[in-house]
């Protein structure tokens, strides 16, 4: 990970965003996939919409605060940038941009500017509604690499040694003994991941 | 009474490779597919009592293999799957599989089934 990126994700810690997969999209802009899109989506819960009114609108300049009425007016899709300025006043040197789209209309070129500061309410909401969100994803992230990595790993490991169990065994008595316990160990490895990898599954 | 005749479908290179020679192990007659494609133009040619096939595959998906195989399926099928959400489960048995097994499983699980698979199959000869 570039130090860069380091950077944001100890920021994005300190938001409260442990787990939302951002990419840099340039030099200045970070891009959150999702993020802010249930800011201005049309089949966001109105309560996201009204504190996005009344937390960020009045942060935004009247030249973008009348473009993204239209926008949304009109249903075209908005992308929005938000830049950060920290408690001190000082501009931080990253933003963040997310596409959303209030309609079904392909994106237009309506640009929405943000600059607010850290302290900003704003992000106690984002993180609450975004928090569990993360979680979500992290839960599916481990869920996912267990069964692709560690569990396929496992699986062919486990038939592995119950293989080599059986052929030592015509070999001698004691090592056909030692290899069918570690067999047996495997085998009880296994099914506990499969237990650990399933009780997750049944949360969903 | 010759031994069973196991088709395996899987894409993870070392499962594949010791699942084969863990059942030849133990007398069965293995054939493996890596990919759905593979599969569909193996099984009709032989003459074959199981079929083990992961769910998720390079070019498809288990289920889907079990429907194009239509009536050329084998009599007993089991389904191995990194997941086990009971819609999963579900799907399994309505594709025409008799177990869906999750991963990871112990080989003792695999051997139960294919010792009801052979049991079944003395039963209908």
């Amino acid at each position: 990970m570039t130090t860069r990126r380091k950077e944001v994700f100890a920021i994005l810690q300190e938001l409260g965003f442990p787990a939302v997969r951002v990419k840099q999209a340039s030099a200045e802009v970070i891009e959150f996939n999702g993020l802010f899109s249930s800011l201005v989506n049309a089949t966001a819960p109105p309560d996201y919409r009204l504190w996005f009114v009344e937390g960020v609108l009045p942060h935004v300049t009247s030249a973008d605060r009348a473009r993204w009425e239209a926008a949304l007016a009109d249903q075209t899709p908005v992308q929005i940038h938000v830049a950060f300025r920290s408690v001190d006043g000082r501009t931080l040197d990253f933003g963040m941009r997310s596409f959303a789209s209030p309609g079904q209309k392909k994106f237009g070129r309506s640009i929405l500017c943000i600059f607010t500061q850290f302290t900003n309410p704003v992000f106690e909401h984002v993180y609450k509604a975004h928090l569990s969100e993360g979680r979500e994803l992290e839960r599916c992230r481990i869920r996912d690499e267990l069964h692709k990595g560690v569990s396929q790993r496992l699986l062919g490991a486990a038939f592995g040694c119950k293989l080599l169990a059986g052929k030592v065994a015509t070999l001698s008595n004691d090592l056909g003994k030692e290899a069918s316990d570690l067999a047996e160990l495997l085998n009880e490895a296994v099914v506990e991941l499969q237990s650990l990898v399933h009780s997750d599954q049944n949360r969903h | 009474m010759r031994s069973l005749h196991v088709f395996l479908v899987e894409n993870h290179e070392d499962t594949v490779r010791y699942m084969k020679l863990f059942l030849e192990q133990l007398s069965y007659k293995v054939r493996t597919a890596a990919d759905m494609a593979t599969a569909l133009r193996e099984i009709p040619k032989w003459d074959c009592d199981v079929l083990i096939s992961d769910i998720g595959l390079p070019d498809g998906d288990g289920w889907e293999l079990m429907e194009r195989l239509g009536k050329q399926r084998p009599q007993f099928a089991i389904a191995m799957s990194g997941y086990g959400t009971c819609n999963d489960q579900r799907r399994s048995r309505d594709a025409g599989y008799d177990h869906h097994l999750v991963k990871p499983f112990a080989p003792d699980a695999l051997l139960l089934l294919l010792q009801e698979a052979g049991k079944q199959k003395e039963k209908q000869s």
